[in-house]
């Protein structure tokens, strides 16, 4: 920057700030005042320019149409969680579409599929606000049904599906009483005959009376058998007949060697009332 | 009282609770905005005047700049730069619309009042020569030169906010600045306006 340009730039900023005017500046740089003169001259000319104003008729016209045209194009009121609102608005439409279609994908799952407890939570869901809780359970009851015949054929999810099926009789079965014993008993009773139509034997629904029990149910090969099926623990049983059926749960004893399993496992089994009862064995898996 | 001899210190006082305003505005409050329009109105005339040159059609492109404002008024972050910055920026996109389409407008005289300085009828008659000539004169410049001289002169901004708007850094604007007034002078003495 030249000394002329520092000179400029300093008189530039006194008359801006109003510390000097014009003569003043020439007066304090005499040296640069030929060129000084016109510049700084026309920067006050620009100054004066700068303080032009309009008329006040013209403002006031300006602002009568502004205010119509205000009126004319109404802002919203602007909200601080506005678009917070909107954006949580989407997000839950987004969600509620994800979960229907979710929920309504979930339907054809399987036993043993990803979606298979995202069907299970839907019918629990379904139970409860369900009117009639017995009716729905019928309905899942032929799910459970039609679950067991498409994975009859599958060994893996054979067991699982038969578990599924079996939780939903006894759940019905336990609401059973005078009034819905032969509505429940119908369906249940026309499950059966529709899986055993098919070769699918399933463990008796019905209670059965340990005493009535012989040996071969408790032999080396059902007990084999029933090992590889869950569903031997979880047959019903009459809670007051515990006492009777607990003498009956010990393995005999020469049972234990040819039934090969580990030591360990045998205390397992005296669960009375969920091995005993047990007198049918799924047909072996193919 | 000569031009020489008078203390120029044009400086408009910024609006206090100008963000507060805004803020009403925002909500759909038309008076707040309406005293924005009122502190804001003289230096967005005075803009549209240096920039339309004789054609300006200074009443609608006003009322433009500040309709544009009020519809847009979400886009303004209160706490950047000024409000006046940012009605600079709707005006001077409004000029440039209004070249491309020649509009024809009102006569400058009917909407300038002169400065508070010059009442006399003389000096009146004056001024309006000189604002006349200002405008035509700056048309000389180069386009920066010309928009840095409006906005400081004219609008009465700071360099800093010139230097934001114009994206140059404030000692460009500077030498800009000094150029301009140069280049504008030689311009005038030679048209023995000064």
């Amino acid at each position: 920057m030249t000394e002329f340009e520092k000179v400029l730039q300093e008189c530039l900023h006194d008359l801006e700030q109003g510390a000097s005017n014009v003569d003043e500046c020439l007066h304090r740089h005499p040296q640069h005042a030929r060129q000084l003169e016109p510049i700084l001259l026309t920067s006050t000319y620009l100054e004066r320019a700068g303080k032009a104003r309009p008329s006040t008729a013209f403002k006031g016209r300006v602002r009568t149409k502004l205010i119509q045209q205000m009126r004319a194009h109404p802002r919203q009121p602007a909200r601080s969680g506005f678009m917070f609102m909107r954006f949580a608005a989407g997000l839950a439409a987004v969600l509620l579409v994800l979960l229907t279609a979710g929920t309504v994908y979930a339907q054809g799952a399987l036993p043993g599929e990803a979606f298979y407890a995202w069907k299970l939570a839907s019918e629990n869901v379904w139970r409860a606000v369900s009117p009639d809780p017995i009716k729905t359970d019928l309905a899942i009851a032929e799910r459970r049904v039609a679950e067991l015949i498409l994975v009859s054929n599958d060994p893996i999810l054979y067991a699982p599906a038969l578990d599924a099926y079996l939780e939903v009789a006894d759940r019905l079965r336990s609401e059973v009483n005078a009034e819905n014993e032969a509505r429940i008993q119908s369906v249940l009773d026309a499950q059966i005959n529709e899986l055993n139509q098919l070769g699918i034997v399933l463990p008796n629904l019905e209670e059965e009376d340990p005493a009535v029990l012989d040996e071969s149910t408790l032999s080396p090969a059902s007990i084999s058998t029933a090992t590889s099926h869950p569903i031997l623990e979880t047959s019903p049983i009459n809670p007051t007949d515990l006492s009777q059926t607990t003498p009956t749960i010990q393995a005999p004893p020469e049972t234990v060697p040819t039934v090969e399993i580990p030591q360990e496992i045998i205390p397992t089994i005296p669960e009375p009332p969920k091995i005993a009862p047990t007198i049918e064995i799924p047909p072996p898996i193919p | 009282m000569t031009v020489r001899s008078i203390h120029t210190t044009h400086k408009d006082p910024p609006l206090p609770e100008e963000a507060c305003l805004v803020d009403q505005a925002k909500s759909g409050d038309h008076e707040a905005f309406a005293k924005l329009y009122d502190a804001y109105v003289e230096r967005v005339s005075r803009y549209i005047f240096f920039r339309v040159a004789e054609d300006g059609d200074m009443e609608d492109l006003v009322s433009q700049v500040f309709l544009k404002a009020w519809e847009n008024l979400d886009r303004y972050k209160a706490g950047g730069s000024p409000f006046i910055a940012w009605l600079y920026t709707i005006a001077r996109n409004l000029v440039i619309d209004h070249y491309r389409t020649k509009k024809n407008t009102l006569p400058l005289e009917e909407a300038l009042n002169l400065p508070s300085e010059m009442e006399l009828p003389d000096e009146e008659a004056q001024m309006h020569f000189d604002l006349d000539a200002m405008r035509d004169s700056l048309q000389v410049l180069s386009k920066d030169q010309q928009q840095v001289l409006v906005l400081k002169y004219i609008v009465g901004l700071p360099n800093e906010s010139i230097a934001k708007i114009m994206n140059k850094q404030e000692g460009t604007i500077r030498g800009l600045q000094m150029r301009g007034l140069q280049t504008l002078a030689k311009h005038m003495r030679e048209k023995e306006l000064i």
